[in-house]
């Protein structure tokens, strides 16, 4: 077969073809056409049903929690996950509390210092050791926003709230080190924070990672 | 909003979301059919190797190290599984034949290609075809992929596979004229 044939059948056709060339290349096409045709005309299969149903089952619950234990799980997971709460508040009593409170404080500072003389005062470390972040996101349109990060296993466990409209809020404690994190926008956007640096998360898109260092009398 | 590119889907499925594999099988199954019904001509063992490979890729999902190439991947293991299955189809055929007493007609593919229509022809000429050369025939006339596409599926050579194309267009016409001569003289 002469190489102008398959080149042009190759697809580049700018080949020049002899008049039996062209005769070739015809027939050949129609041959290639025949046998695609038949390989296409074969109705496909639709496998979703049957490849689901193969797919091993996801980790079952263990099978000796009983009814008890799921419900000492969901309280202790409430207790636990981070929750919203919504406080109102008379103006009037917050102006009381905040007078209140600025006497107290006013008159605790009157005391002197608690700890007894000669000894620097010792501040009490926080039992983990955990800094607060606030986490930010502008986001308009969005319903619910939600962080993951390394620090959650990945799970989108903190709930941001808005702040604003569009401008969407957390505070999260976190242990000195570093920490890659996204937001999770609506349930399954899944965003980085676009003002602080991007990491690969192998993927094919990015994490947003952030540096905590610790406290200056810890170093 | 749906997750849409495979990079997304994968990191879903892999979160645990099943409902994000459906909408890849979905994406993939027809394609991967077809390829797979050209290797082994036998569409009730293609939807099988289908059903196969793609249970394979969701239980091999961690190893699958380009998820937006997740396509690419998952035929990868679609080709290996229709090597494996003409390998094992082949070692019976040949223990059948051996067993068997008369072949005559084996000798002379055109005598039996002669009692066939141009549709069992074209079957039995692809069939004949070296593996390599039937599923760089597939691709590229079948599927209608570039060679660019094709050299990142099969890791071959540009060169390679345009001489594998071209080998397997000159068999098939070799084939289909003795097919066309032996009609002919019918």
């Amino acid at each position: 077969m002469n190489p102008s044939v398959h080149q042009y059948l190759d697809g580049c056709r700018d080949v020049r073809l002899t008049p039996a060339e062209r005769e070739e290349v015809l027939a050949l096409e129609a041959l290639i056409e025949e046998a695609a045709y038949r390989l296409r005309s074969e109705p496909s299969p639709d496998l979703v049903e049957r490849v689901l149903a193969a797919l091993p089952e996801p980790a079952a619950a263990p099978a000796t929690r009983n009814s008890w234990g799921r419900s000492l799980c969901r309280v202790l997971g409430w207790l636990w996950n981070p929750q919203p709460i919504r406080i109102s508040l008379r103006p009037a009593y917050g102006m009381m509390g905040a007078a209140f409170a600025l006497v107290l404080i006013v008159g605790f500072l009157a005391r002197g210092p608690l700890t007894p003389a000669g000894q620097p005062p010792v501040a009490a470390p926080d039992p983990v050791g955990a800094l607060f972040v606030q986490f930010r996101l502008e986001a308009r349109g969005a319903s619910d926003v939600a962080l993951a990060g390394s620090f959650t296993g990945w799970e989108p466990s903190y709930r941001l709230q808005q702040t604003a409209p569009g401008v969407w809020s957390v505070l999260v404690p976190l242990p000195p080190g570093v920490h890659d994190y996204t937001f999770v926008i609506d349930g399954h956007r899944w965003v980085p924070d676009p003002h602080a640096p991007a990491v690969p998360d192998n993927f094919g898109g990015a994490n947003s990672r952030l540096t905590l260092l610790p406290p200056h009398n810890e170093v | 909003v749906i997750p849409q590119t495979d990079a997304e889907l994968v990191a879903h499925v892999l979160a645990g979301d099943r409902e994000c594999y459906a909408l890849l099988v979905r994406r993939y199954q027809e394609t991967l059919f077809r390829h797979a019904l050209g290797m082994v001509l036998d569409s009730d063992a293609a939807a099988d190797l289908v059903q196969d490979s793609l249970v394979k890729a969701y239980t091999s999902l961690h190893d699958c190290h380009d998820p937006a190439r997740f396509g690419a991947w998952v035929f990868r293991i679609l080709r290996n599984r229709c090597h494996d299955y003409l390998r094992d189809r082949r070692r019976q055929l040949v223990s059948l034949e051996e067993g068997a007493s008369t072949a005559a007609s084996k000798e002379n593919p055109a005598l039996d290609l002669d009692r066939l229509s141009l549709n069992r022809a074209l079957d039995g000429a692809l069939a004949q075809l070296p593996e390599a050369q039937r599923e760089a025939f597939l691709l590229k006339h079948v599927e209608g992929r570039s060679y660019e596409e094709m050299t990142e599926l099969l890791g071959a050579s540009t060169s390679a596979l345009k001489m594998r194309v071209m080998r397997a267009r000159e068999a098939l016409q070799v084939m289909l004229r003795e097919w066309a001569g032996a009609e002919g003289e019918m």
